[in-house]
């Protein structure tokens, strides 16, 4: 036998160990990827992502338009009001409040929005640049009702506030209702943020607006007076959930008191806030987000998809939006 | 030699022991950052998945409301924080609750009536938008463990304390609440009873600027630490002399054949000291204790208010001096146990049909003989 040959048999020896090798480690390796796939999600959940019981959906996520430096930016849908609540009357004197969308910082870069996590040690203030009549917002004891006034929101990364949007109104003023700020700091490097317009939303519609017309209720009333409808509504354990409809009168309130009737219909929709599947961080499809969508997304951005959720997919099309076909940085773009 | 095979899933095996210890190391960092907002009340039970529903929190800390708006009638204060949250992880004798449980608050009582309440403006799947608890028996669901933001247990309400008082005036009042069990199959007992405390008397924390040494602000800071001190120590002073008086007339009464003449004497000085009957009117004790409130008021929004650093509004100042003044009374009527009895011998003002002394002192504590 030549020395080639010997060689060749030497490889062919060596690879069929190696191939008998791989097969033999396939089931441990696999294991293992799982185990670490697991392992990073703890981490990746832990610190990469904004603990998710300290954030609410829907907050005014304070941000910079370029990483480390540039304009302060207040990642929101403006377009869309606050809607608020009517949380006391006397006489005729009637306070709207709602103390969402709170301020939060945002936690981590998000390219696709250009919006960078601010440095840790930003203090970031909120200044009134505008409002209308009988608006304003109270943030910690200071409230904001005057072009200038302003309030330190908080120093990164401890911005999350909740502040009170308030409307302080007689009874049966109608009109335009909103506030405008900007955002600044003194830190270097950042600029101040465009201005913003929070409208605000009442929650029974008014008579046409005659600028300038005060109408008065003749009953006022002491009691604050939800004005939701109480309709029962198909949920797995079949108890009836808020839901807020155009309805005329109300059902059935969830305190004890006796309800109010408010027969108008809700000016504006609010968000159903029923889990929907197809949200786009539900990468498991159970229609909710929790840390097990961040376990299915690691798992499968390491391949280990098929070890944890066998054929899991949002229905027959899935879309580039669900289940394994997600990868790490979708993640981040949300 | 080892076998390849093995060689990897070693390597495997400790990767993976390696980020399993490194999860363990960084997984109390995870929770605590994980968790509600620091001074939350939150929410679990007394036994893992089932006992009574409990709630931490320290409640001897008052919740601070500020100035919100006047009705003609009522002064109304109020407080986004403390809000409510989930415990989420256990802790000895005290236990995350099982995913599912719907917990609602009912109020019990409400100190004085009418004077506070619990509203929550923003509504979620178990909860109309502006839910308001006001009296004994009100509940409502405040979220479901385990829900997603907005129907989980992270929740914050507005503390309302609403006083049928001129705007600045001191006020606090109790909520005295329960938490139950709401869900389909409640699983946990009711909570014990817990009291809130709202007030208005305290200031919030300093706005410090962040670029620069704020001057302002310390010496607002300053101002309220002067003004407070030369009030109560003034106010206290005044009501002192005017007790030491009041003692010193009911020794003489206690006498089982008082001589006439020491009587009106002790009377006469005690009148002097209290409400002195002639003279003119910022000569009487109660006045004296206005002007010193006024001045400390005046000080204070002066380095504080608009025309200082901002940092409070003139109805939260007014009511923390207030509240000063307030304190004093409860000292007075510890150092003197029969303070309101013996003020209440006497006229604020003389011949003028004013009302007896005491009344103007609504903080003075009644003995127990009284």
């Amino acid at each position: 036998m030549s020395e080639g040959s010997n060689l060749q048999l030497a490889y062919r020896g060596l690879a069929r160990l190696s191939a008998n090798a791989r097969t033999r480690a396939q089931p441990l390796l696999r294991r293992g990827r799982a185990m670490g796939a697991v392992v990073l999600a703890g981490l990746v959940q832990c610190f990469l992502i904004p603990p998710l019981s300290a954030q609410h959906l829907g907050d005014l996520l304070v941000a910079s338009a370029e990483k480390g430096r540039g304009a302060l930016l207040a990642l929101y849908d403006f377009r869309q009001p606050v809607q608020l609540s009517r949380t006391f009357a006397q006489g005729d004197i009637v306070f709207f409040t709602s103390i969402t969308p709170g301020f939060d910082a945002l936690m981590s870069d998000d390219p696709s929005r250009s919006a960078y996590r601010l440095k840790d040690g930003t203090a970031v203030r909120v200044d009134l640049v505008g409002v209308s009549p009988g608006a304003s917002v109270k943030i910690g004891n200071r409230i904001l009702d005057t072009v200038g006034a302003s309030v330190t929101l908080g120093t990164m990364p401890n911005l999350h506030v909740h502040p009170e949007w308030r409307l302080l109104i007689a009874e049966g003023t109608t009109g335009e209702f909103w506030i405008e700020f900007k955002l600044s700091t003194t830190a270097r490097g950042y600029s101040s943020s465009p201005p913003y317009r929070l409208r605000f939303a009442l929650p029974t519609p008014e008579p046409t607006l005659t600028p300038g017309v005060v109408m008065r209720s003749p009953t006022p009333s002491f009691t604050a007076e939800p004005t939701a409808t109480f309709t029962p509504t198909n949920t797995a354990n079949s108890e009836p959930r808020w839901t807020p409809t155009s309805s005329a009168t109300p059902t059935r309130q969830e305190t004890t008191r006796t309800p109010t009737a408010t027969p108008s219909p809700q000016p504006s929709p609010t968000p159903s806030s029923t889990p929907t599947a197809g949200i786009r961080s539900d990468f498991n499809c159970d229609g909710r987000v929790t840390a097990a969508d961040i376990v299915a997304e690691i798992a499968a951005a390491v391949g280990a998809t098929a070890t944890f959720f066998p054929g899991e997919v949002c229905g027959q099309n899935p879309g580039p939006g669900h289940g394994f076909s997600r990868t790490i940085a979708d993640l981040f773009s949300d | 030699m080892v076998p390849l095979y093995k060689k990897a899933s070693v390597t495997r095996i400790l990767t993976v022991l390696f980020l399993t210890g490194l999860l363990l190391v960084t997984a109390p960092l995870c929770v605590a950052a994980a968790g509600g907002h620091a001074g939350d009340l939150i929410i679990g039970s007394t036994t893992a998945g089932g006992g009574e529903l409990a709630v931490e929190f320290d409640f001897n800390q008052k919740v601070q409301t500020s100035y919100a708006f006047s009705t003609p009638t009522h002064a109304v204060y109020t407080a986004t924080k403390p809000g409510f949250d989930a415990l989420d992880h256990n802790e000895p004798n005290f236990f995350k609750l099982d995913d599912g449980t719907r917990v609602s608050i009912e109020i019990v009582h409400i100190d004085p009536p009418g004077s506070a309440k619990i509203v929550f403006p923003n509504g979620n799947a178990y909860r109309a938008p502006g839910t308001g608890l006001e009296n004994p028996g009100d509940s409502a669901v405040i979220g479901q463990q385990g829900d997603p933001d907005p129907d989980g247990l992270h929740q914050h309400g507005q503390m309302q304390l609403v006083l049928a008082l001129p705007a600045g005036t001191f006020g606090e009042a109790r909520i005295v609440f329960k938490l139950k069990d709401s869900s389909p199959s409640p699983n946990y007992g009711d909570s014990e009873l817990y009291v809130l405390t709202l007030t208005n008397g305290h200031l919030a924390p300093l706005d410090y600027n962040s670029s620069a040494f704020d001057q302002a602000s310390v010496r607002c800071q300053h101002e309220v630490g002067r003004g407070i001190r030369n009030f109560v120590n003034r106010k206290l002073s005044l009501m002192g002399r005017c007790l030491d008086k009041v003692a010193a007339y009911k020794a003489a009464q206690a006498l089982s054949s008082p001589p006439p003449a020491l009587l009106s004497r002790l009377l006469q000085a005690a009148q002097n000291a209290c409400a002195k009957p002639t003279g003119p009117e910022s000569g009487t004790m109660l006045a004296k204790i206005e002007q010193a409130q006024q001045e400390a008021i005046a000080k204070i929004e002066a380095r504080c208010g608009s025309s200082g650093s901002s940092d409070f509004s003139s109805e939260d100042i007014r009511a923390h001096v207030n509240m000063a003044g307030c304190r004093v009374e409860e000292l007075a009527s510890a150092s003197y146990p029969e303070a309101k009895h013996g003020l209440e011998q006497f006229n604020a003002r003389p011949g003028q049909g004013g009302n007896p002394l005491d009344e103007y002192f609504p903080c003075l504590v009644p003995s127990p003989e009284d």
